[in-house]
């Protein structure tokens, strides 16, 4: 209630300098482009295999913004359902020798599938309860991950075959995984101009009214829940093929708190943000292990034991900073600083 | 003229609360019809059992006929029901234009991979929404200035405005407004009272009203019905109503 | 046989009592702030740890580092109430409990820092000798912690029942307006749940670690709980107590009969089904939403 009277506040009707909006986002659009296509040319063998990671995490990172962004649906089994992608797309490389954009095809409608086995109780029931279903998600996943060793490989996992895309190698996946991340940006954002990704933020805003729409809410929730879990198992199928090798610690709660920094860093809603939110959290980890190995007297071995519980207090202080102090991420910050002071988020209503 | 909306001796509690209790009443097709009664009488609880919110223990609700009490609330859009809130209900995050939008959601059709490509159809009913949006509704009820502003900030009277275009813009058979006027300057009153004239006259919708002003009320309705206590105690012409003793006692009551 | 599963239910049923303790202090602040707490666990890991330091690195008599736990655990409680989430009152619940999430990763973060990633045994302060029923054998630790948990649960419920404090929380949890206007301190009493949420925490996680030691990783064990709230629904504090020991049971049987794996994922599963065909949960009652 307090936070309604504030908004009117904090709005500052700024004149929208349309025109020059428009040239700084075309001009670093373009410049995004040129470095994203040429990068291989240049790039050493890390700065490339980081590039495919963001790539990758970014397709994970929209997702996730679909479900917790702009439906409001707190997931906290993403990793789950990047797990169910990686090891139905790892499954169909093993036995039938599939290519990327199939693997790609069967991680996302797996993943779906699956996600909607765990949506469809829980999203009839209003409030955070599907946060409940999401981490029973994530158990039951891993736990069949982990036991059904017949077909998972246990905890050995699947080891799988170079991916070899149009005859680039290393490259080859560097655009394939590119392309899928740009499309993954375009749908969502399309989503958001027409009836379908409306009817998702009315759902978040006021299910009532929404429902006074027309609009079917736990069908709605379903769908974006649904979207996301596909979003996810895309990722999934992508990292597979990447790192040749599905195991079950590549999808544990710790991952799944990542993807919620990133989509919170990054800014709710915002689909730009997600991608600054995905890179933004793909690169700390490495930073930090930078900054502590040249920090740290003790060399390496004394690094690799701090660097997992510095990573889970850096990730948790993000989410909460952010959440305090800049509730629109990362986009936020960088419309302020291009001084427009518009709506800090209008996060007026209640749940 | 038909009878549109047919509420038959509906009985609505919560707990001991006895929110409506018998409660009947039509709402005639083209015309005004008002509900008045004190605080907590009940006329909100009616609105949400219309929609589909509340379920009531028994009574019958018939819109065109066809019973609507095992409708889900998503159902009733599509046949012709839209409202506002009495605490307004818009979706803060959005536009105006996205807003509005909204209230056409049941008239479009566009699924999730033609809007996913921004291809077809998904592309050409929006520009056609947004177009008749622009010719029908934003001249009609004059949010021409504020028709790309985010909601949060917009001033209360406003954002009634918005919620009735909202409301307006899927051509309902039902307008429901819930106090589309309450906590106004008197200025705004009247204006929102023309624009729900202009409305009434030129679609010829039929209104179902919750207010408080009375001088609104008689000025716009066909019929007034007058709850107290969650049932119907009187009910006419509006002249009528004002001089009802039953109707005077309730209020004096209240007082 | 029979004998064996006599065994395996009654230590079951004692180690749901840690379950019941760490559901309550969900439920308290819930009921209280309709904040889902995330962080609960890694409360409890943290006042696991602090016993620890207290007893062991400090050489307190057990009875003291219970008291210096019980203290430090509400002024941890305390203090995210009124670092964190007291600036964020009004903001939607997702935000809220996502902020819960990132407190719990940070202290799982803290708590690896400062102790490591072993697993730590806590000293013997509960007797060990087993306890005959008939001629079924209890574990000692697990009897007494679990005695030591019942007193607990039991202290709680009559004070969340008939003490000033629990009747505003219960006020508030009904309707948060009208007991502001009845003149009933709404931030206090969410303080008060969080400080309460503290103490049971400190208790369900020294109980916790006492049968099997302490590590960052404890938090997680105890996510078992939100299964065990979900079952309940979230409105029954009686529920809870029930539903609380039935997952223990549940657990240690099935640990016992189908193996540790399994263990950590039934509860679930249990779950899944129940919301599908109870959506309210076995003791909540649904709630007609004013709108
Ligand atoms: N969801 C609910 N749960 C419990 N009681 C309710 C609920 N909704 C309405 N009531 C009760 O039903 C009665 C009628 O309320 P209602 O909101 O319909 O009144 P109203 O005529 O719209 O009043 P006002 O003019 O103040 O808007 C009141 O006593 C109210 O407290
Ligand atoms: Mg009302």
């Amino acid at each position: 209630m307090s936070v309604s009277s504030n908004a009117s506040a904090r709005m500052v009707p700024s004149a929208p300098d349309t025109n020059s909006w428009i040239t700084l986002e075309t001009v670093s659009l373009v410049v995004f482009a040129a470095v994203a296509i040429t990068l291989p040319a240049y790039a050493s063998v890390y700065v490339l295999y980081m590039a495919c990671l963001v790539a990758i995490n970014v397709i994970a990172t929209v997702g996730l913004n679909i479900t917790v962004g702009y439906t409001g649906l707190l997931s906290i089994g993403h990793s789950a359902f990047i797990g169910v992608g990686a090891y139905a797309a790892g499954l169909a490389m093993v036995h039938l020798n599939t290519p990327l954009p199939v693997n790609v095809l069967i991680g996302g409608v797996s993943a779906f599938l699956v996600g909607l086995v765990f949506g469809i109780p829980s999203l009839r029931i209003k409030g955070v309860y599907l946060a409940i279903a999401t981490l029973a998600a994530q158990y039951s996943l891993y736990f069949v991950f982990q036991n059904w060793t017949s077909v998972t490989g246990g905890d050995r996992g699947l080891n799988l075959p170079a991916t070899n895309l149009f005859y680039l190698g290393d490259t080859g996946f560097y655009y394939g995984a590119l392309i899928l991340a740009v499309l993954a940006c375009v749908a969502a954002r399309n989503l958001f101009r027409t009836r379908v990704g409306r009817s998702l933020i009315a759902v978040r805003e006021r299910d009532y009214a929404a429902e006074v729409l027309g609009i079917n809410i736990v069908r709605a929730k379903l769908l974006a829940f649904g979207i996301g879990a596909a979003f996810a198992g895309v990722a999934g199928a992508l990292t597979a093929s990447f790192l040749r090798l599905v195991n079950p610690d590549q999808f544990t709660l710790m991952v799944s708190v990542f993807f919620l920094a990133a989509v919170v860093v990054g800014g709710r809603s915002s689909i730009i943000g997600s991608v600054l939110g995905a890179a933004f959290m793909t690169l700390i980890p490495d930073a930090l292990r930078e900054i502590l190995s040249l920090t740290s007297p003790g060399g390496t071995a004394n690094v690799a034991g701090l660097l997992s519980p510095l990573r889970e207090i850096i990730f948790g202080a993000l989410i909460v900073g952010f959440l305090m102090f800049e509730p629109r991420g990362l986009m936020g910050l960088v419309e302020r600083l291009r001084g427009r002071k518009e709506l800090v988020g209008s996060e007026a209503s209640g749940d | 003229m038909g009878v549109l909306l047919a509420i038959d001796d509906v009985n609505l509690s919560f707990g001991g609360v006895h929110a409506l209790s018998g409660v009947s009443l039509d709402v005639e097709k083209g015309r005004v019809t008002s509900i008045i009664g004190p605080n907590g009488a009940g006329k909100t609880s009616l609105f949400n059992v219309i929609s589909g919110f509340y379920t009531p223990q028994s009574g019958s609700i018939r819109f065109e006929k066809q019973e609507l009490s095992d409708q889900a609330p998503y159902q009733r859009s599509p046949v012709g029901i839209s409202r506002t809130f009495q605490n307004i209900a818009l979706f803060s995050g959005l536009t105006v234009l996205e807003n509005i939008k909204l209230g056409a959601h049941c008239q479009l059709s566009s699924g999730l991979l033609s809007s996913a490509l921004w291809w077809g159809k998904a592309q050409r009913e929006e520009a056609a929404l947004s177009r008749r949006i622009d010719e029908e509704i934003i001249d009609l009820l004059d949010l021409r200035e504020i028709r790309d502003r985010p909601i949060a900030g917009l001033p209360y009277g406003l954002q009634k405005r918005v919620e009735l275009a909202r409301a307006l813009v899927g051509r309902p058979k039902l307008l429901m407004l819930d106090e589309p006027v309450a906590g106004m300057t008197s200025s705004e009153k009247q204006e929102m009272a023309g624009y729900i004239r202009r409305c009434v006259d030129e679609w010829s919708t039929t209104v179902l009203l919750i207010d408080h002003d009375m001088t609104m009320v008689m000025g716009l309705s066909d019929h007034v019905v007058v709850v107290n206590f969650g049932k119907v105690i009187a009910s006419g012409a509006p002249a009528q109503m004002q001089e009802d003793p039953a109707v005077i006692a309730a209020y004096l009551g209240e007082n | 046989m029979l004998r064996q599963f006599i065994e395996f239910s009654i230590i079951g049923i004692a180690s749901g009592g840690m379950y019941v303790l760490s559901a309550l202090g969900f439920v308290i602040i819930f009921k209280a702030t309709r904040v889902f707490n995330f962080a609960m666990g890694e409360m409890m890991m943290v006042s696991a740890f602090l016993f620890l330091t207290a007893s062991k690195t400090f050489g307190l008599h057990w009875g003291l580092a219970l008291l210096a736990t019980l203290g430090l655990s509400a002024v941890l409680a305390f203090l995210m109430e009124r670092f964190v989430l007291r600036r964020m009152i009004g903001r939607p619940v997702v935000v809220l409990v996502m902020v819960t999430l990132g407190l719990g990763s940070i202290l799982r973060g803290l708590a690896g820092l400062i102790w490591g990633h072993e697993i730590f045994q806590l000293p013997d302060f509960l007797p060990r000798a087993p306890i005959f029923m008939g001629d079924v054998l209890i574990p000692g630790k697990l009897a007494w912690s679990f005695l030591g948990v019942a007193v607990i649960a039991v202290g709680f419920i009559a004070y969340y029942r008939y003490s000033r404090a629990g009747i505003a929380i219960r006020a508030t949890s009904a309707d948060l307006v009208t007991a502001e206007v009845l003149g009933i301190n709404v931030r206090g009493v969410f303080t008060m749940a969080w400080v309460l949420a503290g103490l049971l925490a400190a208790g369900a996680g020294i109980a916790a670690a006492s049968v099997n030691g302490v590590s960052p990783q404890l938090g997680f064990v105890a996510l078992n709980v939100l299964a065990v709230i979900m079952l309940a629904g979230l409105s029954s504090v009686g529920g809870v107590v029930i539903a609380g020991i039935f997952i223990g049971w549940l657990e240690t049987i099935v640990g016992a009969y189908l193996g540790a794996s399994w263990q950590s994922f039934l509860p679930y599963v249990v779950v899944l089904a129940v919301m599908l065909i109870k959506p309210n949960g076995l003791f909540g009652e649904a709630r007609v939403e004013r709108i």
